[in-house]
């Protein structure tokens, strides 16, 4: 998926462990593994709401676009 | 043991460290009940109704019942003793090919009435063991075992399928290949039903002082229709759980 979740990296610059997060945000560590893996499916503007509150951070600095190699085969 | 000063005091420190964490746990509950409702919103609407309890066990006790059944009537099927074997099961009989006419009851003329021939629960014994050991029978035999064993494998399966669902766990892969499991019983218990009245044709007893025959079933019996149409119902309703799963596939992973 070229949207890339860097939860990972606002928690290392906020020197927050995931279970802090997770209690702040109050999600299960099991949901907030799924989003920082890259698993989930969609996220709720509430969700990322309290995480951007938590890591008072913008949505940009926790999502990311990366257009993904098009590997299909030129035309002419 | 008394305690000591300094130990104290970082004892004192951290009860208001906890009394803090708890005062800022309890803003963030207010914060994110929202949430944590939205999450568990899927568990509230299939946990209240004691309707799958009820349907579990009761699917329980009819698996229970159906295999009991079944393991007697095996009993009675594959009797031998010293007077010879016996079969049981169902067949359909040949019928008059002439009508009898019967007087009205309202007077208004005479009713026809043709006997197409009729199910018939037959045992069939044999004076020596050999003579039950043919194709022929063992086949119906082995045919009239299966539509047990398909009815306690169907029950058993919806017994499963409500156990799942008084869990909570509803739209799930197993949830639909139970259901598909069961479709396929539905559509073979006929389809076993005609290949063992089909086998069975043309045997000849006597019973009720008349000689009877064996006859073979027409091939679009109300049990083979009413078997595949609800057969169909099953598949349909399996394709609309395989939809659900994907959508809880996707709501699990909504964060």
């Amino acid at each position: 998926m070229p949207i890339i979740v860097n939860v990972d990296v606002m928690m290392a610059r906020r020197k927050m462990s995931l279970t802090e997060l997770a209690a702040k945000v109050d999600i299960t560590l099991a949901n907030l593994s799924i989003l920082k893996t890259g698993k989930a499916k969609a996220i709720r503007f509430s969700t990322l709401e309290a995480i951007c509150q938590a890591l008072d951070c913008q949505p940009g600095d926790v999502l990311e676009y990366i257009p993904a190699a098009d590997n299909s085969p030129s035309e002419g | 043991m008394p305690v000591s000063g300094p130990k104290l005091l970082i004892n004192k420190k951290l009860l208001f460290f906890n009394k803090k964490y708890l005062q800022n746990k309890k803003q963030s509950c207010i914060f994110a009940s929202s949430f944590h409702k939205q999450n568990c919103l899927v568990m509230q609407t299939t946990k209240n109704t004691g309707l799958p309890k009820i349907l579990r066990y009761l699917f329980l006790c009819l698996t229970c019942f159906g295999a009991i059944w079944w393991l007697l009537n095996l009993s009675a099927y594959i009797r031998v003793g010293d007077n010879g074997a016996t079969i049981r099961g169902w067949v359909t009989t040949v019928g008059d090919s002439q009508h009898t006419v019967v007087p009205h009851p309202d007077g208004s003329g005479d009713l026809k009435m043709y006997n197409f021939g009729e199910r018939k629960f037959v045992m069939l014994e044999f004076s020596e063991m050999q003579g039950m050991l043919k194709l022929r029978y063992l086949g119906y035999m082995l045919l009239e075992n299966l539509k047990y064993i398909l009815v306690v494998f169907g029950l058993y399966q919806m017994y499963l399928i409500f156990r799942n669902l008084d869990l909570g766990l509803i739209f799930r892969d197993e949830q639909i290949r139970r259901i598909r499991l069961i479709a396929v019983a539905v559509l073979v218990f006929p389809i076993a039903n005609q290949i063992a009245s089909r086998i069975i044709a043309g045997v000849t007893y006597e019973a009720e002082g008349h000689r009877i025959t064996t006859a073979i079933p027409p091939l679009l019996s109300e049990q083979i229709v009413l078997g595949g149409l609800l057969a169909l119902m099953l598949f349909a309703l399996a394709e609309v759980f395989r939809s659900g799963a994907i959508l809880q596939q996707e709501q699990d992973l909504t964060i």
